[in-house]
């Protein structure tokens, strides 16, 4: 994206990553780049198999891109050295989508909050961890006196996704990468959950990335969306210019097909571009380098004609 | 009115325990009418699924119905079947899909063996006309009849979900069940699907019972819903009146929860 501005923290620039063989390759991410902010929450949207997730993990540098460069405040993490490494880590967090896996059945939720603390902070003595973790159970909305001795099987799926909440802020992170977070709860659970990472972003300024395929809780959580599509992002910008006025035709497709009371199924006025699934899958498939600004803040990538 | 397909009355389930029993079902009644598509929207924990297994006395001990309790489908108390009875109930008038219908097919068996499997269990017919009869419900929920040789490895998500929902249809259920059918696929393909299960119902006449917590989504399809709450049915209507005139509080606070695609977004506060 040629919008990348210099206050970024975090930005892929022109990412590919490529799985398969030489002869039948799989682009997982095709020339992906975007910049996160701080104070600001991005939404990645698209569906299984978009490369939504190999997203989150080239920037937890799971993955090593094939093409492009991972930039942490302006500067490539391709020759990072170990120090820059380390303070990567504490700055970028991730919290998972399934609560009931990331956490260790066998240990309390005092253990696996003080583990980081430990870790990245070596020079807090005992008083001062444990006041940190009251502190940071006090800001995902728990008991601390409570919290602290239980395990992860005696919590609902709600409070533990608090919990994963809390461990990534241990490090006093400056990203946080949330892939579905709340597509494993309750609609009243998400909610608060949803709520919490609101009030994270603004409190402390944290740079947001949200991932998931649930359109209507992207819009409420984040200034600004990208949708992606067989690893190419198709279309990006303000999330109301975006889900107002979608241009590129596989956008129109997700948004004809989120759940929505107000048009029945029958509503023949709703059905163009579902009735050209295929087709429309067929073509956004295809490599497009063509980018289209549509207005301040709105970009898609036009078909290939 | 017809006699509806299904009516439950006066529903009691109780999960049995060593420490008191869990009243999972609370005096639940409803009807459904032919060819109607009816949705059961609520939390999990509600009862929804439990009422679903119990319409084909699938549920299992601890699960205890309570006497008093009538399920009828087609005026036929399922309560009184025997085991024999129940055997040809099964598929022929009540169908399943599962939540995780897509997992419940055999890794090891060709999609045109687990047809067969369906379509001999409930009457004499030779493998070709089973085959034959395969390839006819693969072709109702649009999948190439080649597919028959293929193993559910080889097929996507939404693939073997639709697989399943087609031997579902082997035997020309006047009931469909589907308990969370969608929840594991995305947003597309979940539209494909139930879009294609709305055409099936209105072509071959069955009714649908749909259960999720996607009340959106059940707007969209169904022609009335119920809304559970703690065990208990709080409001049955069609499904505009629960969209656009809900009467009960819970109801109201489900709404309030959801966020909104369009329009002013305010910050919304989780339901108790």
């Amino acid at each position: 994206m040629s919008d990348m501005t210099s206050n970024a923290i975090l930005a892929l620039d022109n990412v590919s990553k490529v799985f398969g063989r030489a002869d039948k390759p799989v682009y997982a991410a095709r020339s992906v780049s975007f910049a996160l902010h701080p104070g600001r929450t991005l939404a990645l949207v698209g569906e299984s198999g978009s490369g939504k997730t190999t997203a989150a993990r080239l920037i937890m540098r799971e993955y090593v891109p094939d093409e492009g460069r991972l930039l942490f405040k302006g500067a490539p993490m391709g020759k990072a050295d170990a120090k820059a490494l380390k303070a990567y880590r504490s700055a970028v967090q991730m919290v998972f989508q399934d609560p009931f896996a990331a956490l260790n059945p066998t240990h309390t939720i005092r253990y696996h909050l003080e583990r980081p603390l430990r870790l990245h902070q070596p020079d807090l003595d005992a008083a001062q961890r444990k006041a940190a973790i009251v502190e940071l159970l006090e800001r995902v909305k728990l008991d601390p006196a409570q919290m602290m001795p239980k395990f992860p099987h005696e919590l609902s799926g709600g409070q533990r996704q608090r919990i994963s909440i809390a461990r990534a802020l241990a490090v006093n992170p400056q990203v946080i990468v949330a892939d579905e977070p709340t597509s494993m709860l309750d609609v009243s659970v998400r909610q608060g959950i949803l709520n919490l990472l609101n009030d994270m972003k603004a409190e402390l300024k944290l740079a947001l990335l949200y991932i998931t395929h649930d359109i209507a809780t992207a819009r409420y959580v984040a200034d600004d969306i990208m949708v992606m599509y067989a690893g190419q992002i198709v279309e990006w910008g303000a999330v109301d210019k975006v889900l107002d006025d979608p241009h590129h035709p596989y956008t129109r497709l997700l948004l004809s097909a989120v759940p929505d009371p107000d048009r029945r199924f029958d509503d023949v006025r709703f059905t163009d571009e579902l009735s050209r699934i295929d087709e429309i899958r067929t073509q956004s498939a295809l490599p497009q380098t063509q980018i289209s600004q549509v207005g301040d803040n709105h970009f898609f990538r036009a078909l290939p004609a | 009115m017809s006699q509806p397909v299904l009516s439950v009355r006066n529903l009691n389930i109780d999960y049995v325990g060593a420490e008191g029993d869990f009243h999972a079902v609370k005096n639940v009644s409803f009807d459904i009418a032919p060819g109607e598509f009816f949705g059961l929207a609520g939390e999990s924990g509600c009862g929804k699924s439990t009422i679903a297994f119990a319409i084909s006395r699938l549920h299992r001990p601890p699960a205890l119905i309570r006497t008093g309790s009538v399920i009828a489908v087609n005026g036929r108390n399922v309560l009184e079947l025997d085991d024999a009875d129940l055997r040809r109930f099964r598929w022929r008038e009540v169908a399943m899909v599962f939540q995780s219908a897509m997992n419940s097919l055999n890794p090891v068996l060709t999609i045109e063996a687990q047809f067969y499997d369906v379509l001999k269990a409930h009457g004499p017919i030779s493998r070709a006309a089973a085959r034959e009869r395969a390839a006819e419900l693969l072709k109702l929920v649009d999948i190439a009849p080649d597919r028959l040789d293929a193993f559910p490895h080889q097929c996507s998500g939404g693939m073997r979900q639709r697989i399943v929902i087609a031997i579902c249809l082997a035997l020309n259920p006047k009931l469909l069940i589907m308990d969370e059918p969608t929840t594991a696929l995305d947003v597309v393909v979940q539209r494909e699907i139930l879009q294609r299960i709305d055409v099936l119902r209105k072509k071959l006449g069955f009714s649908v019972l749909f259960i999720t917590h996607d009340l959106g989504l059940m707007v969209q399809v169904s022609d009335r819903i119920g809304i559970m709450l703690e065990g208990e049915l709080v409001e049955v209507n069609d499904a505009q009146t629960i969209y656009r005139q809900p009467q009960h509080a819970y109801t109201k606070r489900l709404w309030a929860s959801m966020p909104k695609l369009r329009g002013e977004q305010t910050r919304l506060e989780a339901a108790p």
